[in-house]
């Protein structure tokens, strides 16, 4: 053995005198590390959310269906359903506070009920909540919508008003999975925020869920984007069903050229009379007006061109995520009459029939609005007929219905293209979905 | 200021909904209507705009009677075309190429003559 090596190996062993010194405390610290691990905390729940996660970003990247959408609240899932010991400020449930029994005066009557106070210990809420306000807060989907007015061209919808008719039928599905999500055991305010799902569109389905029923959120978030991803295959066959043949291959006429000035009153006079009548919904048909005004008055392009592109990237990078990460598999919230823990988690019976009723809601908002057409048809001139199959697009998945409408109505007729015509009833959905949402909020809230 | 009670414990689910889609269809049906006189009012003053145009110039626009003459197939090429024109819009360059001659600065920092550690060198004789 040469010098130097005798030398490495002394070095070594009195490097291991302070170790075995202190091997309990090191072994010690070994089990607290494991103990906060995720492969210590893990469940099988949390297995099934992480592949349920995973599907979500392959439906995204592999089938494109709604990638926007799908990948960042896939990637949400993930992220939620690290396995992880509470307390440590990193969950998205974990907003630093603490709920301490005041006595206080409720209804009338002196007693102790459970308060929310900051948790001195604690610095504050983590990242993942302060991101998650936004979404419990509501002050996401009206940013979304500001986009949504932005990008939106609603000279279909100018040119032919009564198109609208098509979009207000379409929402009979969001009442319609009201009662339905009643009799299947939700509160009042439970079935309000399920049933709008039927209005196929995600900001309002997370602003109404956030304000009637926050913990039933994550679900109905997923629902809602779950079954706009799944529109072209959900929509064609109800389409089909529903028209005969000659009724698809109706062609409707031209719409006619809108005026600048019609284009920028429209926004005003939307706005006016949609909020006088329903004002719960004034934070989304307000935004959803704003951003149309931004984009045809033509005098603020830069303030436009930042609500279509990057503001709504933004919101939509966040709330995909935010709202993926919600949807922990395991959620212990402890009763507030009896103190026991219950698991409000997103792997629940309660998840599963929520996706089924929004299932249905599609269905029949789809289906309403095919018959809307066909009962307008009965009351209109041959050369003004509504093609049916543009009905479908009252739901408001924008504009992915208007799509489905205008791939179904080519394969009956090649030149008959109903794209145009589609958008109208699509947008009207928007609009018919929020004043529906605020209605409910209104009734229930 | 009047507080409305809006939540009833014996609130109908039926009665609810109905009132709901009604007021829905009630909303966009004002809608419909207040676009219908714009939509009107606008095609107005587009026809008087016209005729003062004509009374002039004495020249008569030209004017597609019925849209519909054109094949819709034709109406979503244009269409396709203008929407891949005004999305591929990149800057224009002048492509004119020019080369530049790079004058490096003296500076003593990085004067061979003067560094100290100088490299051997075969001295010519």
């Amino acid at each position: 053995m040469k010098q130097s090596h005798k030398y490495y190996l002394l070095a070594l062993l009195l490097s291991l005198v302070p170790m075995s010194t202190y091997a309990a405390d090191f072994g010690n610290t070994l089990n607290r590390f494991w103990s906060m691990t995720g492969f210590a905390n893990a469940t099988p729940q949390h297995f099934i959310m992480i592949a349920v996660g995973l599907i979500f970003i392959s439906l995204g990247i592999i089938k494109k269906w709604e990638p926007l959408l799908l990948v960042p609240i896939g990637f949400g899932m993930l992220i939620g359903n690290v396995p992880f010991l509470t307390g440590f400020q990193v969950g998205i449930y974990e907003n630093g506070m603490t709920q301490v029994a005041m006595d206080g005066l409720q209804n009338g009557i002196v007693g102790s009920q459970m308060v929310n106070v900051p948790d001195p210990k604690f610095n504050g809420p983590s990242v993942l909540s302060t991101l998650y306000q936004g979404v419990i807060n509501g002050w996401y989907p009206p940013l979304i919508f500001l986009g949504i007015g932005a990008m939106t061209d609603f000279s279909s919808l100018i040119s032919n008003p009564k198109l609208l008719l098509l979009g207000a039928a379409a929402q009979i599905g969001i009442f319609a999975t009201f009662i339905g999500a009643h009799y299947l055991g939700f509160t009042d305010q439970e079935a309000g925020a399920i049933g709008i799902i039927g209005g196929a569109d995600g900001p309002t389905a997370i602003f109404l869920s956030s304000k009637l029923a926050p913990h039933l959120m994550g679900a109905i978030a997923i629902a809602a984007y779950s079954y706009m991803a799944l529109v072209p295959l959900i929509q064609p066959p109800i389409m089909k069903m529903l028209t005969t043949k000659n009724e698809r291959v109706i062609r409707m006429k031209a719409p006619r050229q809108v005026s600048k000035t019609e284009k920028i009153v429209f926004p005003v006079v939307g706005l006016l009379l949609t909020t006088f009548i329903a004002p719960s919904a004034m934070p989304l048909l307000g935004m959803l007006f704003f951003g149309n005004l931004l984009k045809e008055s033509g005098v603020t392009e830069r303030l436009a061109e930042t609500a279509r592109t990057a503001l709504m990237n933004v919101v939509v990078i966040l709330i995909g995520v935010t709202v993926g990460a919600s949807t922990q598999a395991v959620k212990w919230v402890a009763d507030p009459e009896t103190g026991e823990l219950i698991n409000k988690g997103f792997l629940s019976w309660d998840s599963l029939k929520i996706a089924l009723l929004g299932c249905i809601a599609f269905a029949v908002a789809t289906a309403s609005g095919v018959c809307m057409a066909k009962l307008m048809n009965l009351f209109l001139k041959k050369e003004n007929k509504i093609n049916p199959l543009i009905g479908s697009a009252g739901v408001s998945a924008v504009p992915d219905s208007a799509r489905v409408s205008q791939d179904v109505a080519l394969h009956y007729d090649k030149n008959n293209h109903v794209l145009m015509h589609a958008m109208g009833p699509n947008v009207a959905g928007v609009i018919g979905s929020a004043v529906a949402a605020g209605i409910l909020l209104a009734i229930l809230g | 200021m009047v507080i409305l009670d809006t939540v009833s414990p014996t609130a109908d689910m039926w009665a609810n909904s109905g009132l709901g889609v009604s007021i829905v269809v009630s909303a966009l049906s004002l809608l419909i209507f207040a676009f219908t006189i714009t939509g009107n009012l606008s095609k107005r003053a587009t026809a008087k705009r016209s005729a003062k145009h004509i009374a002039s110039t004495g020249k008569t626009p030209i004017v597609i009677k019925d849209a519909s003459e054109i094949p819709a197939n034709e109406i979503a090429a244009i269409a396709m075309a203008l929407s891949l024109y005004t999305e591929n819009v990149h800057d224009n360059e002048s492509n004119v190429i020019t080369i530049r001659q790079l004058q490096r600065n003296y500076s003593p920092w990085n004067s061979k003559a003067i560094r100290l550690l100088n490299t051997a060198y075969r001295r010519k004789k």
